[in-house]
């Protein structure tokens, strides 16, 4: 490792620290703005991340910056990486979304997308466990509206 | 693109809010409230765990769905019913179609409501949701542009025209009512076009002619139309719509008023349109040089040089890719301007002052030896008779002018006319005139007409259907 790499401390809002290379955080728009304003001091505070999403990411961010990686391997990564509970998905798209790294959220809402692609509005509800506040008279009268869509 | 979508959002809900004022200040705070409301909404409302998910994450996934998709979800529950209904939303489904997006924002809010005769006063608030349903579901139309010259046909879902054909060579006058015509016109198109006259509607032009304010010239309108009319509805098309030539090239430019100014074949119209509706108490001038006559100057000047060429068509290829309009002619003359186009077997042919001495009897038709007002004169004429019938408040509606027409491309007119007519008009008339190129080239008209068809409330906005027709001409004939 050479000298002049450098180490960020990224400190999770259930108090787990992180040592990250800065060159692998700065996948991260919000950090890098942080870093390049020279606002950063030893510990990088992410209030909106837990340590257990936390993991998630730097696995994501490590495995992206692997040098020499074929484009298949990320894919297959990236398929597998996914491959997670709703919850969990949820965590990942709003520490996407907080540390602003587009790349990564664009892949978990397409993911989000493919769960959703297909089904019907029962299934949907069912897969995100959404209550359904239509009476049935409602239901079908949005049906009717938007016939060409259930066509 | 964001700055643009901003002032559409804008524009949409200053007119579905507040139909008086027109302050942008207003209009962003009204999406502000909309936007505060379907904060509070999905906050009060449970969506499970969904709803940790930000609203602008939500829309991206909403995005990546598409439309089809999308319009379902509208039926899981009632917040994620409120998201994806928003304008915003299906102006970027809108926009990412494959029909021009200002074309579609254009007709959907100036034509939806069929053939205008005023304007209305207040315009309902519109769900682009709905709409891109309604568009998703109209059925296809026949547009058929039958200019004097040549004939434009097509499919209102296809992006172009499919076909021309000569209707001079071919079908003769097509402007007098002459049902037999008429009808053996339309049916040779349909048997081009190999499409069963029963299974959709269609949209038609009517040319630009019979155009005085007269009675005999209103009879013949009539006549005309109803003839049209006729034969279509005989032949078992199910639903008809006809405009007239002029606004449907005016519509193509995305305007409900203007002057348009049609480059015909025998003729040059000069059209004043006030919403949708030609003004024939108004006046349209008409100035007897068309793009025959231009081909025509053309050919006499080449036999002139002994410039060798095989047929007409030679020289008509050679005005439409050589020929323009200077700004200035007198300048114009003392430059070097000779250039060569290369027509496949006959070779290589060199124009210099022809290449705009052929447009320029459009203003100087003497140099032609024609005795007819120049373009300037008429177009001038006609505004200064729109000046004068005070139809509105403000005179802006006729300062927009559209050119229309196959020679009407030749490069350059839009500027010197507009240059031309500043000059002959007061400055008070003459601030803010604006004269624009044909927005489609020759096919304007047809384009103006696509955009009917692909209307969210065609047809029926639009078209005459064979039972109307009949029982209106039942009517007529017991009066």
């Amino acid at each position: 490792m050479s000298s002049s790499t450098k180490f960020l401390t990224l400190k999770t809002n259930d108090k787990e620290e992180f040592v990250l290379d800065e060159a692998i955080a700065i996948r991260s728009q919000t950090i890098k703005n942080m870093v390049e304003d020279d606002c950063v001091s030893n510990v990088i505070p992410l209030p909106n991340v837990d340590s257990k999403t936390m993991i998630k990411v730097i696995e994501y961010w490590k495995k992206h910056s692997e040098e020499g990686i074929s484009k298949d391997k990320l894919m297959d990564f990236d398929k597998a990486f996914v491959k997670v509970d709703q919850s969990i998905l949820y965590a990942l798209i709003l520490a996407a979304n907080f540390l602003n790294d587009a790349e990564m959220l664009d892949m978990i809402c397409q993911e989000v997308a493919n769960r959703i692609k297909g089904k019907t509005p029962e299934e949907i509800r069912k897969e995100f466990n959404i209550e359904n506040d239509f009476t049935p008279e409602e239901e079908e009268e949005i049906r009717n509206e938007n016939v060409w869509a259930f066509e | 693109m964001a700055m643009l979508l901003r002032k559409v959002w804008e524009s949409v809900s200053t007119r579905s809010t507040s139909s008086n004022s027109t302050s942008t200040s207003i209009s962003t705070v009204n999406s502000m409230d909309r936007f505060d409301q379907m904060m509070m909404y999905i906050q009060t409302a449970s969506t499970g765990e969904f709803d940790r998910i930000p609203l602008d994450i939500f829309i991206q996934i909403l995005k990546i769905l598409g439309p089809k998709e999308s319009a379902k979800l509208t039926s899981v529950c009632k917040s994620w019913k409120y998201i994806v209904s928003d304008n915003r939303l299906w102006i970027y489904f809108l926009q990412n179609h494959h029909e021009p997006w200002d074309s579609t924002f254009f007709s959907e809010t100036h034509l939806r409501s069929g053939p205008l005769r005023t304007f209305p006063n207040s315009v309902p608030e519109l769900s682009f949701m709905s709409i891109y349903g309604q568009r998703a579901q109209v059925p296809g139309a026949i547009i058929i542009d039958g200019g004097s010259g040549y004939c434009k046909f097509g499919w209102s879902k296809y992006s172009a025209p499919s076909g021309r054909s000569a209707t001079f060579l071919e079908f003769g006058n097509i402007e007098s009512p002459m049902y037999s015509r008429l009808r053996h016109f339309f049916s040779t198109i349909y048997t081009r076009m190999q499409v069963k006259t029963s299974t959709q509607p269609i949209i038609v032009s009517i040319p630009i002619c019979h155009y005085d304010d007269t009675e005999s010239d209103k009879a013949a309108r009539t006549q005309l139309k109803d003839a049209i009319h006729s034969a279509l509805f005989d032949m078992n098309v199910p639903a008809v719509c006809a405009v007239n030539q002029a606004v449907l090239a005016l519509f193509a430019a995305r305007k409900v008023s203007g002057i348009v100014v049609n480059i015909g074949f025998n003729q040059t119209s000069i059209v004043p349109i006030l919403y949708g509706k030609v003004m024939h108490q108004v006046g349209v001038e008409v100035v007897g040089i068309g793009a025959l006559k231009l081909t025509g100057f053309l050919k006499e000047q080449m036999q002139q040089k002994n410039i060798y060429f095989g047929s007409l068509y030679t020289v008509r290829t050679l005005k439409e890719n050589l020929c323009y309009i200077a700004l200035d002619y007198e300048a114009e003359l003392s430059k070097d301007t000779n250039a060569s186009f290369q027509i496949g077997s006959e070779g290589c042919f060199t124009l210099s002052e022809e290449r705009f001495k052929t447009g320029e009897i459009l203003f100087q038709p003497r140099i032609a030896g024609v005795r007819a007002m120049g373009l300037q004169n008429a177009v001038a004429l006609c505004m200064e008779h729109c000046h004068d019938a005070e139809l509105m408040v403000d005179d802006s509606w006729y300062k927009t002018v559209v050119l229309a027409g196959g020679s009407a491309c030749l490069p350059g007119l839009a500027e010197r006319l507009e240059k031309e007519v500043c000059e002959l008009l007061p400055p008070c008339m003459s601030n803010g005139i604006r004269v624009l190129p044909p927005p489609y080239g020759v096919d304007s008209a047809w384009y103006g007409a696509k955009l009917i068809g692909n209307l969210s409330t065609f047809p029926s906005s639009w078209c005459v259907m064979k039972k109307q027709f009949r029982h209106r001409s039942r009517r007529k004939f017991m009066w």
